[in-house]
């Protein structure tokens, strides 16, 4: 079974898009981070569609983006999405 | 009336009783010591700072205290004690004053989440405030005080009170010089640097006495128009170099006293000086190659 | 409020908040400092805030106990990432988890929760597990204090936990239990009758006591904690705990039979004289005189709890350097529940002593 993902109910992410960066922060750990344009897209993604695939998730940032599966490929944005998991920004209920 | 209105007597009879309300804004200060030696250095570091009402609110309450002498032969010590609570170990008595500051700096660091607290130097120039920033060898102290004798409003050396306004407010103490920037200051200003503390665990230290035009001024807030990442090394040519914003917002955020603390309301903070203000790291050997670059800086923000 | 001093405004205030609407700059002075003082700024604020009035406090003092609210809320919240990333790392191995005290009230929401200021997160494993738990946790990155082998062996023998445990970079530290009273006390309640009753709390197979249990152990901790400072906090805490629970008729005399069942009846007792006496909590009358089945004879009863509402009192922040007596005096009412030599309760203020801010060395920007 694939585990979805979805920004948890207790968790509220906030962006701040700057000339060179996007930066982030999430009240439920006060934790700010510098994500970079795949990162902050991913979470945009999550967060207007909640419940998606890793797959269905590299489907759409591809798409938003203009990216080649070369260039970014499924098995770094699933790398990515349990990086954002372990920070407790995302969460999968697989 | 000012402190240094009151007569040296009088001031250290008040400080052994039931004590002096320093008006340093944001906050005022009741302060009590029965030591000689504290009452003479406070009523010189702070002579031209207003007293308030005693029977009013405080906001912060210190006394110096001498510490127990256990042995004949052990030298004497001060206690710095914040609402009952000595938060620190003793310090030798005669460094009094540089315990009464730094320990007031710990307190203001640790009470006053209303406010986002970046560690930066501040001052302004017409209506337009400038933050510098703390980062290891900036000298920021030693420049603000430097553009404070050069007639720049001096808000402070340690402290950037960022208000939900988004506007600077002062928290004007005397700046603590280290070593070498003692006699430069002294230089620029005589009389304008207090005593030296010859060792203290930061060296020789002494302090910068505020001038007084701030000091009549430090209730003022001011919009902050630029950040100015000082870097000193002895000899360099003048350099100035643009810090994009993100970066920017890390050295301002991982350096701040309490952003973390403050959450989502520091976020939006530092989000905002990055965006509005121009950040520049200016590298410089010459204390008025630096002036002239930072004057340039700040007229040239928005 | 003709209250003479900040200990009593500020237990006049908690008996009724609305009293603040009568004081003046002084008082409102006095107030703060203690409430301070005592760690319970923050459960002001909030005790404030809930009964409306805290937007008519004025300007300083209401920056003061705002100021306290948002410090709190933040350690509050470092408790619960140290909580998940402690059951992170435990919870995969199988392992029973409970979290006690501070972070427990933060995992059941308690609406007092997030005024406390939280130094540690206490969890609880099985005796059996407690090894394991070190040696995993101290893998995963967290670190041990540094002990004098002296302290470390007894830390191990006569205590309940371990030396505590400290991820770098992090405020909060962790203590490992493995049962809720130091082994050799006279009280030795049954761990296992903890974990029967234990109730599961969110989805990373973590669990809290029971409500009654939760309050015993809180009534224990109040006389065990060397620890001289925060006990008028921990009372508080009891107090909160027994206005959450105290409500359901069932809970009393629950309350009552399990205390007598873990052989906690005396801890128990005093706590509730002590809520009557300080916080005037809302105990009901017959469950009073059900707990002095567990008071010792009356003249030592009496002289007990006479000196516990002594040492239990708000400290006064104007007396400094504090009296020695109270310090003596729970010296040895410590030494002599626990049958330990006073000189073997040095780890405790070891631990105390550690937390002191280094000196020369700037104000420290605030950890993550």
């Amino acid at each position: 079974m694939q585990p979805r993902w979805r920004v948890p109910a207790s968790q509220q992410l906030l962006f701040e898009d700057l000339d060179d960066g996007i930066v982030l922060f999430d009240a439920q750990v006060g934790g700010t981070h510098l994500v970079n344009p795949t990162a902050a897209e991913a979470l945009e993604v999550i967060l207007e569609s909640p419940g998606l695939t890793a797959a269905q998730i590299h489907r759409r940032v591809l798409d938003r983006l203009g990216l080649t599966d070369q260039a970014l490929p499924l098995a770094a944005l699933d790398e990515l999405l349990h990086k954002l998991a372990e920070l407790w920004l995302i969460a999968s209920d697989a | 009336m000012k402190l240094a209105d009151r007569g040296s007597h009088d001031v250290r009879a008040a400080l052994a009783a039931t004590g002096l309300v320093l008006r340093i804004p944001p906050v005022r200060v009741r302060v009590r010591s029965p030591i000689a030696g504290f009452a003479a250095r406070l009523a010189d570091l702070y002579g031209e700072y207003e007293l308030h009402d005693t029977r009013d609110y405080a906001d912060i309450d210190i006394r110096m205290l001498p510490g127990a002498r256990l042995r004949r032969w052990v030298r004497p010590t001060v206690q710095f004690v914040v609402d009952g609570v000595t938060p620190f170990e003793p310090f030798r008595l005669d460094h009094a004053m540089p315990m009464f500051e730094w320990g007031l700096n710990w307190v203001f660091a640790h009470r006053m989440h209303q406010f986002l607290l970046l560690h930066s130097a501040v001052v302004e120039r017409d209506g337009r405030a400038l933050l510098l920033p703390a980062w290891p060898g900036s000298g920021k102290s030693t420049l603000a005080a430097s553009l404070a004798c050069a007639g720049w409003r001096y808000l402070s050396d340690e402290f950037g009170v960022v208000a939900a306004s988004g506007m600077v407010h002062p928290f004007a103490r005397p700046a603590a010089l280290k070593n070498e920037s003692i006699a430069v200051i002294e230089r620029m200003r005589p009389g304008g640097v207090g005593p030296v503390y010859p060792a203290t665990r930061k060296g020789a230290v002494a302090h910068f006495r505020v001038p007084p035009a701030s000091l009549a001024r430090a209730a003022d807030p001011a919009p902050i128009a630029a950040v100015v990442f000082p870097d000193f090394i002895a000899g360099a040519p003048l350099t100035v170099q643009p810090m994009t914003p993100a970066v920017a917002f890390l050295k301002l955020a991982h350096n701040a006293f309490n952003y973390e603390v403050v959450g989502e309301r520091g976020f939006r903070a530092v989000a905002g000086i990055v965006r509005s203000a121009p950040c520049r790291i200016v590298r410089y050997g010459d204390l008025a190659a630096a002036h002239g670059a930072i004057a340039d800086i700040v007229a040239g923000a928005a | 409020m003709s209250a003479a001093n900040g200990p009593s405004r500020l237990l006049a205030t908690l008996h009724d908040v609305a009293g603040v609407q009568r004081l003046d700059a002084a008082g409102w002075e006095s107030l703060v400092t203690c409430a301070r003082r005592n760690a319970v700024l923050a459960y002001l604020a909030h005790r404030l805030e809930a009964s409306g009035l805290l937007d008519n406090v004025p300007e300083r003092p209401r920056a003061a106990l705002v100021s306290a609210r948002i410090a709190a809320r933040r350690l509050a919240q470092l408790a619960r990432w140290e909580v998940h990333q402690i059951a992170r790392v435990l919870v995969p191995l199988g392992m029973p988890l409970l979290v006690l005290k501070g972070a427990a009230y933060v995992l059941r929401g308690m609406p007092h929760a997030d005024t406390r200021l939280i130094s540690d997160v206490d969890v609880m494993v099985p005796r059996s597990a407690l090894e394991d738990a070190e040696r995993t946790l101290v893998a995963a990155g967290w670190k041990g204090t540094v002990l004098h082998p002296y302290d470390q062996r007894y830390y191990r023998e006569w205590s309940h936990e371990l030396p505590p445990l400290h991820y770098p970079g992090r405020i909060i530290g962790v203590d490992v239990h493995h049962t809720i009273c130091p082994p050799v006390s006279r009280l030795r309640p049954d761990p296992a009758a903890f974990w029967s009753h234990a109730v599961r709390v969110g989805d990373e197979g973590v669990s809290v006591l029971a409500p009654g249990d939760a309050l015993l152990h809180a009534a224990v901790h109040l006389f065990f904690d060397s620890d001289f400072d925060g006990r008028f906090r921990d009372l508080v805490d009891l107090h909160e705990m027994a206005l959450a629970w105290g409500g359901d008729a069932a809970f009393w005399p629950a309350l009552i039979a399990r205390a007598q069942a873990l052989g906690l009846g005396r801890p128990l007792h005093y706590t509730m004289v002590l809520l009557t006496r300080l916080l005037r909590t809302p105990i009901p009358a017959a469950v009073l005189h059900d707990s002095r089945r567990f008071a010792a004879p009356r003249g030592v009863d009496g002289a007990m709890t006479h000196a516990l509402t002594t040492v239990l009192r708000p400290i006064d922040p104007a007396v400094w350097p504090r009296r020695h007596r109270t310090l003596l005096w729970l010296l040895y009412a410590r030494s002599h529940w626990l049958r330990m030599p006073a000189h073997l309760l040095l780890p405790h203020l070891l631990r105390k002593s550690l937390r002191r801010v280094e000196p020369g060395v700037d104000p420290q920007p605030a950890a993550r």
